[in-house]
């Protein structure tokens, strides 16, 4: 080595001022990393919650074309989380039906069996819940979102990720929530009229 | 003995059989009832706490599929209605632990057994249920049981079990002991009456029947069997008791002496036998030809007293002399006439409807009739009856002849001992008279030889001398005849002193001293220093020992003479020995039988009366002694006598 004779002394506060700059940057970087992370760790949560509630919901044998068919989940303008939903149904069956993820630029859900709606987005909630014979589970953003008309709601309790459900929309929506998923939501105290 | 079931009474083991049944039985259902609950139980545990795993599952799947501990802790909390669950164990995905739960720790307390801990526990039961949600195993629940309920109902089970036990025993025991009797009490019955009767003897016991069963049917068979040696028994008994009467009548008839008495309890005891009401014995009387009633049982004194008196001549009784003539019974009954005399001539009072009429013959002649008779039946006197009869009749037959030809030795005997008397009493007065006046002739032949009447010349001295000698020959003899005379007569008679034999020895020794020297033989005597003192005649005894030693002397021509006495066994014993001409065994004899003495010839040259010997054995005897001689001819003589020391005097 050409630096045989630099004494130890001076190398060693050569290393820590090194490991400073280093972790300075980390730390500036992390924190942004980290504000982006948690947003879209939520989604990872609610993806996965979403692709769940898929096990303890069944639909009327008429929400199919097919016994075969795929359940469709729909996600209105929504592409981060869409893409989330993705990874997390990527090759996975529910009931013997594949699953699959559309995009929703307007609010058309015909062929959807459940609709993501993310943010407040309240006014599109209110017109499912208002159309008669649309049966779709719809999960919003929020627990407002179930005020609004939304079948499944979440929040965030004690930084548990948890939901609601309104068991009188989900009858509406001639959807049959499996009372497994009922024990572990909470269930909506009045539910809100359309 | 040793203690064994087999020798428990009757009783005991009627009312151990069902006991042991019961209680063998009992425990058998009991454990197989226990082993079948145990089983079922478990079972049904397991099965119980499948369900509650596989419900728990259910209902957590929800739970783990959202990996909610709140809602997995809400679910799992419902376990404590199981008191019987232990832990329970809930693993979510990638097999992570969701939620523990644990019957003995309060719900925020930290788990205090790990799963790892709980599995080696033994006792427990473990159900484990994978939790399957859309067809992928999303996590599993594991539920640990202990199994105490069942424990405490096996408990339960077994002390029900055991009471049940104990309370069928007790009813069990009460029912055997009261229902054994019906089994027990007629075999008790029988064994106690067999052996009263084994004890006792008395075969009249019998058991009683009390039921109709198979120990009913064995006590009856007990019973009849019991008839039937009853009866063996009386016949037995009949015959034995014939038999003993028979043995006696023959032992009877052989004793000749109070025919009549004897005859009479023969017929006695022969009626007995032969079941017949009287018995009579008739004897022809040899002179006059007439036949009377000898002896007779079964009559009373008024009948017998009439049948005594009758004398029958036999040649008036045509039905008698049918008798002697053929020599067989002949039974009289009412187609043919009971001689009214052998009835004593009472023949319309006494009711007797059956007489036989045994004829006895001894030696061939006819000696008199057995006559057997009944009142109310011929019946008993049958052919047996006849035969037995017969054979008594030939019997007392014999022993009537016996008793009379004895009666007739008899009679001939006591004339000749009156005469043989007469003879000795005849001797007796001789003697006395042949003695008085030899005494005189002695008498004054000394006075002659001492010459008092004047100067004897020599010559007649030398005559006188031998007169005198006769002359004491003479008296010897007499005198001897006399003793042996009244010997016979009866007469003589012991005048016992006390006496020493020692002296007795030594008086008769130093008399005969003398007469030894002149035929130049010695004479000694050895006498035992210790002799006690006798008791007897010293006169009498003292004449024996001078007899003894005077015939040594008389036929001992040289040698010696010895004289021994001693004592042994309370008897004296006196022993006279001599190296003299002995005496031939023949003779031997004969010595001591009155007028006998050795051979004749020597006799003649020694003198002598030959009634010495006699007379010493007779006072010996008379002493109660014995004497005896061992001799040798040509070698000597040795007599020897024993008298007890102390003479009881016997007469003879």
């Amino acid at each position: 080595m050409a630096r045989d004779h630099v004494p130890e002394r001076h190398v060693a506060r050569t290393w820590a001022l090194a490991m400073c700059r280093i972790a300075t940057v980390t730390v500036v970087l992390g924190t942004a990393a980290i504000a982006r992370a948690q947003v879209s760790q939520e989604y990872a949560l609610k993806a996965q919650a979403l692709y769940n509630f898929l096990l303890f919901v069944d639909w009327p044998d008429d929400a199919f074309p097919n016994p075969a068919a795929p359940i469709r989940l729909c996600v209105l303008d929504a592409d981060d989380f869409a893409q989330t939903l993705d990874s997390v149904v990527a090759n996975r069956q529910v009931k013997g039906r594949s699953v699959t993820v559309s995009r929703l630029k307007r609010l058309d859900v015909d062929g959807c069996h459940a609709l993501f709606v993310p943010g407040p987005a309240s006014e599109e909630l209110r017109q499912i819940a208002a159309s008669k014979n649309v049966e779709v589970l719809t999960v919003g953003d929020t627990v407002e979102c179930v005020r609004k008309g939304a079948i499944i709601g979440f929040y965030t309790d004690r930084n548990r990720l948890r939901f609601e459900i309104n068991p009188e929309a989900a009858a509406a929506a001639k959807l049959k929530i499996s009372s497994k998923l009922l024990g572990m939501a909470r269930v909506s105290p009045a539910a809100v009229k359309p | 003995m040793p203690f064994s079931f087999r020798n428990l009474s009757v009783r005991r083991k009627l009312t151990v059989i069902p006991m042991v049944t019961t209680t063998v039985t009992l425990a058998v259902a009991g454990l197989l009832y226990l082993t079948f609950d145990f089983f079922s139980l478990r079972r049904d545990l397991k099965h119980d706490l499948g369900l509650l795993a596989e419900t728990l599952g259910t209902t957590s799947e929800a739970a783990v599929i959202f990996n909610d501990e709140a809602a997995a802790t809400q679910i799992v909390r419902s376990l404590s209605l199981k008191p019987n669950v232990v832990a329970a164990f809930l693993y979510g995905t990638n097999d992570q632990l969701l939620i523990e739960y644990d019957r003995d720790s309060t719900p925020s307390a930290a788990i205090s057994r790990p799963a790892a801990t709980l599995a080696m526990t033994s006792g427990l039961l473990v159900e484990e249920r994978p939790i399957v949600v859309n067809g992928q195993r999303a996590g599993r629940i594991v539920i640990y049981a202990d199994q105490e309920e069942l424990r405490a109902r096996l408990r339960r089970a077994a002390t029900i079990g055991a009471l049940v036990v104990l309370v069928s025993l007790a009813i069990g025991l009460l029912l055997s002991s009261t229902l054994q009797r019906l089994i027990s009490e007629p075999v008790v019955h029988l064994a106690d009456t067999s052996r009263r009767i084994s004890e006792d003897k008395d075969y009249s016991v019998r058991a009683t029947v009390t039921s109709g069963d198979e120990l009913g049917v064995l006590t009856q068979a007990f019973n009849e069997m019991l008839d039937q040696i009853e009866s063996r028994d009386r016949a037995l008994t009949r015959l034995s008791s014939n038999v003993q009467q028979l043995y006696k009548l023959s032992t009877a008839m052989q004793e000749p002496l109070s025919l009549v008495d004897h005859l009479a309890h023969v017929l006695e005891s022969a009626r007995q036998v032969v079941a017949i009401d009287r018995l009579a014995l008739w004897v022809l009387s040899s002179d006059t030809r007439q036949l009377m009633a000898f002896a007779g049982a079964g009559y009373d004194e008024e009948d017998w007293s009439l049948v005594r008196d009758v004398r029958i001549a036999i040649t008036e009784s045509r039905e008698l002399e049918d008798v002697f003539s053929g020599g067989v019974p002949v039974l009289f009954h009412e187609d043919r006439p009971i001689p009214s005399a052998l009835l004593g001539h009472r023949s319309s009072t006494s009711g007797v409807k059956c007489l036989l009429a045994v004829p006895m013959i001894a030696r061939g002649k006819p000696i008199g009739v057995l006559t057997a008779d009944n009142r109310e039946t011929c019946e008993q006197i049958q052919r047996n009856t006849a035969d037995l009869l017969q054979i008594f009749a030939s019997h007392a037959a014999v022993a009537v002849e016996n008793a009379r030809l004895f009666r007739e030795l008899e009679e001939k005997g006591s004339q000749l001992e009156i005469a043989s008397r007469h003879k000795s009493q005849f001797l007796a007065n001789m003697s006395h008279e042949l003695r008085t006046p030899l005494n005189a002739i002695l008498g004054y032949t000394e006075l002659i030889r001492d010459q008092i009447y004047g100067q004897v010349p020599a010559k007649i001295q030398e005559v006188l001398e031998r007169v005198e000698i006769s002359g004491r020959n003479l008296l010897g003899l007499i005198n001897h005849v006399l003793d042996l005379s009244k010997i016979e007569a009866g007469h003589l008679t012991l005048s016992t002193t006390d006496y020493s034999m020692r002296e007795l020895v030594h008086v008769a020794v130093a008399s005969l001293e003398s007469l030894a020297a002149e035929k130049g033989v010695q004479l000694h005597a050895r006498v035992s220093p210790s002799l006690p003192t006798g008791v007897g005649d010293e006169r009498r005894l003292t004449q024996v020992l001078l007899n003894l030693i005077g015939n040594a002397i008389k036929f001992t021509d040289h040698g010696e003479i010895s004289v021994e006495a001693s004592s042994s066994n309370g008897s004296f014993c006196v022993a006279i020995s001599d190296t003299g001409a002995g005496i031939a065994a023949a003779d031997r004899e004969r010595i001591f039988e009155p007028f006998q003495q050795g051979d004749s010839s020597s006799t003649k040259q020694k003198g002598g009366t030959g009634l010495g010997l006699p007379i010493a054995r007779t006072i010996v005897e008379m002493h109660g002694g014995r004497i005896r001689v061992e001799s040798e001819e040509g070698r000597g003589s040795r007599f020897e006598f024993t008298i007890p020391i102390r003479a009881d005097l016997r007469r003879d």
